[in-house]
């Protein structure tokens, strides 16, 4: 028996990493829940099926191993056989890899192409704001309302922090920048996730299958605060994000005359009934 | 070899010792203090650990304009153990709401936190006030304190003053009060969110503070720079606070906490209000003896020990009436800043933006009224001529000049007048918040108030201008 050990040894691993697999959906160590928007759909399934050929090799490769050290540590007669390689299977782990990942590389191109490429950017793709990362937050620029977002800031302009507001069910793009250092603009749910970087400005599209709030994060590790750098995405009906405008640029021209002064609390709170 | 083993051994074992735990946040005495003589140091810390303790127990000092909070309910259980209660239903305010801070282990929870037992038909006027752990913590009933609280299983445990389990004289249905549940609960909001900038005791000199151009606020002297109250008013109010932590200052590192729930906002504005009190306290003791008993006077001093006795005698006999109305004059200020009627609130609405209006306002900005441009500049790039000059310092008598050129604020850093070309406005871009800084200044900073210089239409039409500036005509402005 304890000549098994070693076999038993490199066994237990691969076996233990294929069950964390199987049992980590239940466990909730999985995505952030399903994907929200149909481009994240797709990542999803590009995830899936390199995970499957993954897995495949995975198991078989170590099925291969497991089996040879099994039979061979009993085998104390024969002698070990010395070779100097075959040609013909070096041929054939080379060109079978080879392929797999051209095949990957192929398949996946038409959904990098939509998601980085802006002339493959779906159409009707519209900028909604002009979203600055900063230490330790992200600083928002949305045009006037019936207006369209120009590149460089306009007298009426509306600007936020934290809350990014967007109309949901259609490709919405942002402009992304960066003011001091990289950051990374991401949202788990939506499956969106680009680094911010400074001196250049990024247009990062995505689009919300169902109005609701997600976690906006930064992926990029910006400095000590940047376990702090949390934001929202709200996504909402046309008419609950434009609510939210006109709320935004009510409470940006506010003169403390002309309507009631909001508290720093009401702007936190603007739209969130309308998106749920 | 057998050193590099010895090495991975101690940085393999370093996850086990881990980071020293025992450090305690404290409070330390300011600058100005510590050039007080040892025997009146003594006394500011023994008067500023009686007002307002340490930041692992916090001391309830009713005369000050701060909601303590207190939250409680009534005894369902008795025991197990001496000096445990369980406790069965909590009132509006309960532990429940802030069971997942209560149970913070790593910041201590509710410990230390005052205790009140009521009998089950309590008198009227049994108010915190009376029975809490007032500033004479000696002459209070029963000052329990917290040693814990599971809310999973609702278990209060008390311990008496010497820290031995309390022998309550409680019975189911009595009432039990928690009191100082708002500061500690901001307390610990506040270590976790705002101390490594701002610092413990709010000196903005956390141990991140080091690495900032432009300095956290040391909130010691009870001066906020962008607020909405008048200028004879040198508080900021509840709402001010509020709104700085919800939306940060933009063009500092003083980040947007957005996030934040409004509630947990509240009670860091709470705390950040009691640390400037506890400031505002230290340095007025020292206004008032940095004078006779520095520690400069002492070294100067032909018998020391006479100075000692002579300030032993004044402050026996005049400490409590001084405290006494630093307290008042402090309850003041701070009430001061939330009434309604401090608030800047123009009676005339915004002038619309007009080129008429931008012109006029451009001409005030150059005007020697308004002098805008000596210090913002006539291009308005925030490089006028006052910032290449020799000022004022603040904090010393009229006409000392720094020996650096440029413009100080009351913390005595060198502040740039802002450039406004950038469209970046730290106290708000709304109108209003522009008209306030025209209207009250910039407090603890040489922008002036021009509230009562300036007419509102005027006010309103420089408003019009410097929000006009960042889109001007980048060439005709050079």
């Amino acid at each position: 028996m304890v000549n098994k050990f070693w076999p038993i040894f490199f066994m237990f691993w691969p076996i233990l990493a294929i069950v964390s697999f199987v049992i980590a959906p239940s466990m909730n160590w999985w995505f952030p829940g399903p994907a929200m928007s149909p481009l994240g759909q797709q990542i999803d399934n590009l995830f899936y099926l390199i995970l499957v050929i993954v897995t495949v090799t995975f198991v078989g490769t170590h099925v291969a191993l497991g089996y040879v050290l099994w039979r061979g540590v009993d085998n104390k007669n024969t002698k070990a056989w010395f070779s100097h390689g075959s040609h013909n299977l070096e041929v054939l782990w080379s060109i079978a890899p080879a392929g797999i990942l051209m095949f990957i590389s192929l398949y996946q191109l038409d959904v990098w192409m939509e998601f980085r490429v802006k002339s493959h950017f779906p159409e009707g793709t519209t900028p909604v704001a002009e979203v600055t990362a900063r230490q330790f937050e992200w600083r928002i620029r949305y045009p006037a309302p019936g207006k369209k977002l120009m590149t460089t800031p306009q007298a009426d302009d509306l600007y936020t922090v934290n809350d990014l507001h967007v109309p949901f069910g259609r490709p919405v793009s942002i402009r992304l920048r960066a003011m001091d250092v990289q950051h990374s603009f991401f949202i788990p749910e939506l499956r969106v996730k680009q680094d911010a970087v400074p001196g250049t400005v990024i247009p990062v599209w995505f689009e919300a299958s169902k109005p609701g709030e997600y976690d906006l994060t930064c992926a990029e590790l910006c400095g000590w605060g940047h376990y702090k750098m949390r934001g929202r995405v709200f996504a909402e009906s046309e008419s609950g994000f434009d609510k939210y405008i006109r709320t935004l640029q009510a409470e940006q021209n506010f003169d403390g005359v002309t309507q009631p002064e909001h508290s720093g609390a009401q702007i936190a709170e603007y739209g969130i009934e309308d998106s749920q | 070899m057998k050193r590099l083993i010895s090495i991975i051994l101690l940085v393999a074992a370093l996850p086990l010792v881990g980071c020293d735990s025992s450090r305690a946040p404290s409070f330390q005495l300011s600058e100005q203090s510590l050039k007080l003589s040892s025997f009146a140091q003594d006394k500011v810390q023994g008067e500023l650990n009686a007002g307002f303790g340490s930041p692992a127990e916090l001391v309830v000092w009713p005369e000050l304009e701060i909601d303590y909070g207190q939250f409680g309910g009534t005894i369902g259980k008795v025991g197990p153990r001496p000096g445990t209660i369980r406790i069965g239903q909590t009132s509006a305010e309960g532990l429940e709401s802030q069971s997942s801070l209560a149970t913070d282990g790593l910041l201590e929870g509710l410990r230390g936190a005052a205790v009140v037992v009521s009998k089950a038909q309590p008198a009227d006027g049994t108010t915190s006030e009376e029975t809490s752990a007032t500033k004479d913590t000696a002459s209070a009933p029963a000052a329990y304190r917290v040693a814990s609280y599971d809310a999973a299983s609702r278990l209060l445990s008390v311990v008496d003053e010497s820290g031995q389990p309390a022998q309550l004289d409680a019975s189911e249905g009595d009432t039990v009060q928690i009191l100082g549940s708002t500061l500690q609960t901001g307390r610990n909001l506040y270590l976790r969110h705002c101390m490594h900038c701002h610092g413990v005791s709010g000196d903005g000199a956390g141990p991140t503070a080091q690495y900032f151009k432009v300095k956290p606020r040391d909130y010691r002297q009870g001066v906020i720079k962008f607020t909405s109250t008048k200028a004879a008013v040198p508080r900021p109010s509840r709402d001010d606070l509020f709104r700085i932590i919800k939306l940060g200052v933009p063009g500092t590192y003083m980040p947007s906490f957005m996030l934040l729930p409004d509630d947990e906002v509240n009670l860091i504005v709470e705390y950040v209000r009691w640390l400037a009190m506890r400031g505002e306290m230290e340095r007025k003791l020292n206004a008032w003896l940095s004078t006779s008993y520095s520690q400069e006077a002492v070294n100067e001093a032909d018998n020391p020990s006479e100075l000692q006795s002579e300030f032993e005698a004044e402050w026996n006999s005049d400490s409590s009436e001084y405290i006494e109305r630093f307290g008042s004059d402090l309850k003041l200020d701070w009430q001061d800043a939330d009434k309604p009627e401090s608030v800047v609130n123009p009676t005339a609405p915004r002038t619309p933006s007009s080129p008429e209006s931008i012109a006029r306002g451009r001409e005030l900005f150059l005007s020697k009224d308004a002098k805008c441009a000596s210090c913002h500049g006539e291009t308005a790039r925030g490089n006028g001529p006052s910032t290449e000059a020799f000022n004022d310092v603040p904090g010393m008598p009229p006409g000392t000049k720094s020996d650096k050129p440029g413009l100080f604020d009351n913390w005595g850093n060198i502040v740039k007048p802002r450039d406004l070309t950038t469209g970046v406005f730290r106290g708000g871009r709304r109108p209003i918040d522009i008209y306030r800084r025209i209207h009250s200044g910039i407090k603890g900073t040489p922008m002036q108030a021009f509230g009562t210089t300036l007419k509102e239409e005027q006010i309103w039409d420089v408003v019009n201008y410097v929000l006009s500036i960042p889109f001007e005509d980048k060439q005709s402005a050079h």
